[in-house]
């Protein structure tokens, strides 16, 4: 019971990363993420440098939550997209966080670049607005309300202890 | 002048002109010098000093044509080598620029798509949360907006698509070229079903080529003849022919609107059309990029057609 309630607690206030450097893909989304009506917290992040302190909760980000689901773009500056997905998927700490690529990209190479490297999925942005809503919903649908996601490692500790 | 800039060429003929002619003149010379110098001092008896000089006169001649083939022939290779370096660059500088304007049109089309995306998203959202509050007037603007967008959309999907020919074709693989028709009538099922068009094909072989590629040509091909078709239903068959040992004819052949002779080799040129938007839509590219496809195949399309009698695209590639 004490378990099923933690679960519950995950679903119900998803904390969301989006990584995008496009301030246009990022309001977007937030249009997206508003239509799917669901309670989301989402950080946004224009960098795969930035983004990678952030998920390595180096400074200045030492007391942020880790997300819950990670959306990237391919396409970054500073750090590309592909490296961060990389370091993402090769760190013990961040690699349980499902990975959403969210890219412009039809290339067959980054296709495969990316579910070789563990992406959970790969989302081509759409150029119709309703088939983006509908995307997302149905992203923040299956992983919040069908999947149950892994437990956060703090969580673990705490049951432990 | 005439002679002397002939002389001067730097071509084997005028070469060997050059250092040929001062030899027969020399050496004749010098020899007949020589032998009227030795009879003075009497070297040799007369009849020795005939053979003799008639033996030098044969040795250096034999030695100076040896020599001179000799040099001719490095100066020959040199020519020749200069002028392979010479088309090689030509060659290497055509196929660079080529490659550039292949990879400015991919560049051009990949990365007019991300501002382009925004505009045509934006707009779609404008007139998603905003068309019950703007009037009637607002909204006709919006909605011209969103529709020029969705054709500048198409148009660089089909411009990505024509370029990508080039930039990204694969390698070429034995294929079952009655599977790949079949996907491709499978692919345009929608429009099939929407204009009751009846597809058959007759004798397709197997063949070696890049197998994506003639998916796109034969589904171009065939979206056409049922797309430029008023008649109920429409009829498209697709076949193929054994031209002789070297190559294979196919044909794509509808009982559509046909196309007049004149216009038979325009319509294959990118964004080249016959109608307007209003009859029959189409970026103008379909038939451009059907081109490329059997070009890089290493054959040739053309149509016979004429107005009102339907049309017949044929094309063949090599095997």
């Amino acid at each position: 019971m004490f378990h099923d309630s933690r679960v519950k607690q995950q679903i119900e206030s998803p904390e969301i990363l989006l990584i995008e450097d496009n301030l246009g893909d990022k309001r977007l989304f937030e249009e997206a993420l508003k239509e799917s009506a669901s309670k989301a917290r989402l950080t946004v992040i224009s960098n795969g440098i930035e983004a990678m302190q952030f998920l390595q909760k180096n400074d200045p980000f030492s007391d942020v939550t880790l997300p819950d689901l990670i959306f990237l773009d391919l396409n970054l500056p500073k750090k590309d997209g592909r490296i961060v997905l990389k370091e993402i998927k090769n760190d013990p700490n961040l690699r349980k966080i499902p990975v959403i690529i969210l890219t412009i990209s039809k290339a067959e190479d980054d296709i495969f670049y990316c579910y070789n490297e563990h992406a959970n999925c790969y989302i081509i942005k759409p150029f119709e607005i309703d088939i983006l809503m509908q995307s997302i919903k149905a992203v923040m649908h299956f992983w919040f309300h069908i999947v149950t996601l892994s437990p956060k490692k703090e969580q673990i500790h705490g049951r432990n202890n | 002048m005439k002679l002397k800039e002939w002389l001067a060429k730097n071509t084997i003929s005028a070469a060997m002109f050059r250092y040929l002619l001062p030899l027969v003149i020399i050496i004749p010379l010098a020899v007949g010098l020589l032998q009227l110098f030795s009879e003075k001092e009497q070297w040799f008896s007369r009849d020795t000093s005939i053979v003799v000089f008639a033996i030098v006169r044969v040795v250096v001649l034999v030695m100076a044509t040896l020599f001179l083939a000799f040099f001719l022939e490095k100066k020959e290779e040199a020519i020749l080598r200069k002028r392979e370096e010479q088309l090689k660059q030509l060659v290497a500088r055509l196929e660079r620029s080529n490659e550039e304007l292949e990879r400015f049109a991919y560049i051009a089309s990949h990365d007019l798509q991300e501002p382009f995306r925004m505009i045509s998203s934006f707009t779609q959202l404008l007139a998603r949360k905003y068309h019950d509050k703007l009037d009637q007037e607002a909204n006709e603007y919006i909605a011209f907006a969103v529709d020029g967008a969705k054709r500048m959309q198409l148009l660089i999907t089909d411009l990505l698509a024509y370029s990508r020919v080039a930039t990204k074709g694969k390698r070429f693989e034995r294929t079952h070229l009655k599977s790949v028709v079949d996907q491709a009538i499978q692919n345009l099922g929608v429009l099939i079903q929407e204009k009751g068009a009846q597809i058959t094909t007759t004798d397709l072989p197997d063949v070696t080529v890049d197998q994506r590629e003639f998916l796109q040509l034969f589904q171009n091909l065939i979206a056409n003849a049922i797309k430029f078709n008023n008649q109920i239903p429409p009829v498209v068959n697709v076949s193929a022919v054994r031209r002789s040992n070297q190559e294979w004819l196919f044909t794509v052949e509808d009982n559509g609107i046909g196309i007049a002779p004149e216009f038979h080799d325009q319509i294959f040129l990118i964004f080249q059309r016959l109608h307007s938007k209003e009859d029959y839509d189409g970026t103008g590219v379909g038939l451009a990029i059907c081109k490329k496809i059997v070009e890089r195949h290493g054959g040739k399309i053309w149509v016979e057609s004429e107005v009102g009698k339907g049309a017949k695209f044929c094309f063949t590639i090599p095997g």
